[in-house]
């Protein structure tokens, strides 16, 4: 398709949909400890192998946290798709972060986003999780929407940031600042809503405190990514069906299905 | 098999479904020495080797009543006695395997459960009840009736009577002989109450001070419990038809529903208020409004039955274009129309009887077609002093400074601010009136009170973007300057006690029905819902060209039009103020 025609028909999408929008930033680590087999021991070698013009991780045995990664992402836009409300409301936006912050899925109307772009772990040596680059660049993308939706009179609720990772953040220390600070501010004017999940045990706990003064990371149990993006999607479900803007509640019960608690 | 015991006329029956023996029944049996009932369950049983059921639960209520044979109460001892011989005749018979114990016999509540065993034994096979009850027989023949349960076998009930045969219920002949409804739908348990005439509930301005304290509830309602009403009526919980934070609906046949409240939901307040609601019955096609209260085997409050609604739920199905262009294909603005002036005249109904709904929005209404619309979640409206507990934002009138619904009586003025708003996004399909370019939260917009859209010179041009000026510049001069007034911050009918009831609703709107077929004269986008341009005019402000689309034309263009009679009836009198000052003025 034309560039031109996208982005008018992104435009017509934006605007001829009456229903308020909830804009969701996935940003998600794809450092190369994103390849361990989840829910076990041992780590595949980082070895890409192609077999069939199709990319292939060289493994002995099992899944990787981003073979979950990817099912569960998948899981949540179906979720979505098949709710009549939320198919209207919810918008995703995709970040990846490793060496670098990456948009790898720019926002759009849902059912135009047919094909899901699959995440790949990095095969840089260093392990690097730019995480506060990766905020940073979530945090921009949801701004700028917010601001088309605010330009063209759409109606919208609270951005979400969904912040996944599985170690700790070593990008810039002056991007991270910049990152943290303006995420306490947004979060102290109710502009946001942060959910930060800690993968594995070696996931920095307290930097993804960092990134939400309000809610505390929660630490997703071994191969439940599924039972995660389903809690995610109900939420969001919930929101879109329920037109109240700002509070988002939790219990413990949504969540016993999934995070370690 | 029966030939000379008096059962013959019950061969068939018998022959051809499992029996299941009541209390009473064994008491019954035991007090008129009917030992031939017994000995026809045997030639029963040798015919078809089935043994009588008997619910572990009967056994336990026999046994309590054994324990009673100290009382100092004569009855008590005379049916303890009873109690023990039957429990011996049962004992005797489990052993002949001619009766069979059925259920758990921990479980201490034997109506719960003598039902459930019941229930369970309809889903495979025929089922005869022996009872002497009336009202469980009745209840039974309940089931029987009920639609909503297709898998339910043939049941029959009969009575152990004082010669010991088997006899039919009064009125379960009554009913099949003089009720033709009787097995086709309509079923004894559902007898609502007409409404009383003239009734109207108070209209008060300070809340109850009856609290939401949670009431008891010992188990979680299940599906296929047995429930009852006020008047004892049995009621079986068939299949889960929605559910959501409050509880959920289950069909109970016959065209009606029961709400089951989720447990921290069932509060002293919530009780009384549809014990208000259930005594003073409204009866309006449509409008869901509680029938009878619904109570489990141990008495407690768990919810209430309703008529069922059907149709597809307002908002998002005409509230999103492709779901409306699905769910209503062939729909034009007339149909819209007629919505509108089917939901005020039941709004109307409800007003007049000083019922306020509280949470008017767009998720509570359900629309079959454009003259038919249920109504539901009836039980959160506000009646009397009970308050609507629940409320959407988009809907809450700029007024309101109140957080907690659950504390805060509504005005009639503030209602009228929500219907201004629903009948706008019925219109708009979907679009809040306060959307606009530049614009913040729902709830900033509505504090704003900056209203996008353009009447006449009238506009702050921020319509939000799209063909939401296409559409509101094709409706009817009338209902615009009606939206356009209550929705504008200073204007005539901005305020709370200055806003259109639904009765002057319906008049706009039928006047726009009227005025319909003109303007689709002028211009055949008049009756679509989504016109891709602006209405046409009549060559004053711009020449309509074949096909061209014109979107680009300021907003004080429109209407301009349709309003020339009367700004030129202006006009023509201004002038002739003006020569009347001219001519006093030179003489």
């Amino acid at each position: 398709m034309e560039q031109y025609e996208l982005i008018k028909i992104n435009k017509e999408d934006l605007v001829n949909n009456p229903a308020p929008r909830i804009p969701v930033c996935l940003c998600l680590d794809t450092s190369g400890s994103m390849n361990t087999i989840d829910g076990g021991d041992g780590v595949v070698n980082g070895q890409i192998v192609e077999i069939d013009g199709k990319k292939y991780r060289a493994s002995t045995t099992g899944v990787s946290r981003i073979d979950r990664l990817n099912e569960g992402i998948k899981h949540l836009f179906e979720t979505i798709r098949n709710d009549d409300s939320a198919r209207f409301s919810v918008e995703i936006c995709m970040v990846k972060f490793d060496s670098k912050a990456e948009c790898i899925l720019p926002f759009a109307n849902i059912e135009r986003q047919v094909e899901i772009p699959e995440l790949v772990a990095s095969n840089d040596a260093q392990g690097n999780s730019f995480m506060g680059e990766g905020v940073n660049l979530a945090l921009d993308l949801l701004e700028a929407r917010k601001q088309e939706y605010k330009d063209s009179g759409v109606d919208y609720m609270q951005p979400w940031l969904i912040l996944m990772t599985d170690g700790e953040a070593n990008g810039s220390q002056i991007v991270q600042q910049q990152a943290i600070e303006r995420i306490e501010r947004m979060v102290g004017n109710k502009k946001i809503v942060v959910f930060p999940i800690a993968i594995g045990s070696d996931a920095g706990i307290d930097t993804l405190k960092q990134f939400s003064p309000e809610r505390q990371p929660l630490k997703l149990q071994d191969m439940k990514y599924n039972e995660f993006f389903q809690f995610i999607s109900n939420m969001m479900i919930a929101k879109s069906n329920s037109g109240d803007g700002e509070k988002v509640r939790i219990l413990l019960s949504d969540i016993k299905g999934w995070a370690e608690i | 098999m029966f030939e000379g015991t008096g059962w013959e006329a019950q061969e068939r029956v018998l022959k051809n479904s499992r029996v299941l023996i009541d209390t009473c029944s064994l008491i019954y049996i035991e007090e008129h020495h009917l030992d031939k009932v017994w000995e026809n369950f045997s030639i029963l049983h040798k015919y078809t080797n089935k043994p009588i059921i008997v619910p572990a639960s009967v056994v336990n209520e026999l046994d309590k009543h054994r324990k009673k044979k100290i009382s100092s109460d004569i009855k008590d001892r005379t049916l303890a006695q009873y109690a023990g011989k039957a429990i011996d005749r049962l004992v005797a018979m489990q052993k002949e395997d001619i009766v069979q114990i059925a259920g758990d016999p921990q479980k201490n509540f034997a109506d719960a459960e003598f039902f459930s065993a019941f229930y369970d034994l309809t889903q495979n096979t025929n089922v005869t009840l022996i009872t002497q009850d009336n009202a469980l027989a009745e209840g039974v023949l309940g089931i029987r009736n009920n639609r909503a349960l297709k898998y339910v076998k043939k049941i029959n009930v009969r009575k152990v009577n004082q010669n010991g045969r088997l006899q039919t219920f009064y009125f379960d002949e009554m009913l099949r002989s003089k009720n033709p409804d009787f097995g086709r739908g309509k079923q004894p348990f559902t007898r609502p109450e007409g409404e009383r005439p003239g009734h109207k509930f108070r209209f008060c301005t300070k809340t109850t001070d009856i609290p939401d304290t949670q009431l008891p509830l010992t188990e979680s309602v299940q599906k296929g419990e047995m429930l009852h009403t006020d008047d004892k009526q049995a009621v079986i919980l068939g299949e889960i038809v929605g559910s959501g934070g409050e509880g959920s609906i289950f069909d109970i046949g016959n065209n009606q529903v029961a709400k089951i409240y989720a447990h921290h939901r069932l509060t002293r307040r919530r009780f009384e208020k549809i014990k208000l609601m259930i005594a003073n019955p409204i009866r309006c096609e449509g409008i869901c409004w509680p029938l009878h209260m619904l109570y489990n085997a141990r008495d407690e409050f768990v919810g209430y039955t309703m008529a069922r609604a059907n149709g597809h739920v307002l908002d998002p199905n005409l509230f999103n274009r492709t779901l409306l262009e699905e769910k209503f294909s062939g729909w034009t603005r007339r149909e819209t129309i007629d919505l509108c002036i089917t939901i005020l005249e039941k709004i109307s109904y409800l007003h007049q009887r000083n019922v306020l709904l509280g949470d008017i929005n767009a998720k509570n209404i359900l629309i079959v077609s454009p003259q038919k619309v249920f109504f539901v979640d009836t039980d959160s409206y506000q009646i009397e002093d009970f308050p609507c507990p629940v409320g959407t934002e988009e809907f809450k009138a700029p007024e309101i400074k109140a957080t907690q619904y659950s504390e805060l009586l509504r005005t009639f003025g503030n209602e009228y601010f929500a219907i201004a708003v629903l009948l706008f996004k019925i219109m708009l399909p979907g679009k809040h009136p306060y959307s606009h370019q530049g614009g913040g939260s729902v709830k900033e917009n509505i504090q704003k009170m900056d209203f996008p859209y353009a009447l006449k010179e009238k506009s702050n041009h921020n319509a939000p973007e799209g063909l939401w000026r296409y559409i509101w510049s094709h409706m009817s001069y009338k209902l615009k300057e009606a939206f356009y007034t209550t929705f504008q911050k200073d204007e005539e009918h901005c305020r709370e006690n200055k806003r259109y009831g639904p009765e002057a609703w319906i008049e706009l709107f039928k006047h726009y029905r009227n005025a319909l077929p003109k303007m689709a004269e002028n211009d055949e986008l008049a009756l679509s819902l989504f016109p891709d341009r602006l209405k046409k005019n009549d060559g004053q402000y711009y020449n309509f060209k074949n096909d061209t689309k014109i979107t680009e034309l300021p907003d004080e263009a429109l209407n301009r039009s349709e309003n020339k009679s009367s700004t030129n009836l202006r006009d023509i009198l201004l002038l002739l103020v003006w020569l009347y000052i001219f001519y006093r003025l030179i003489h």
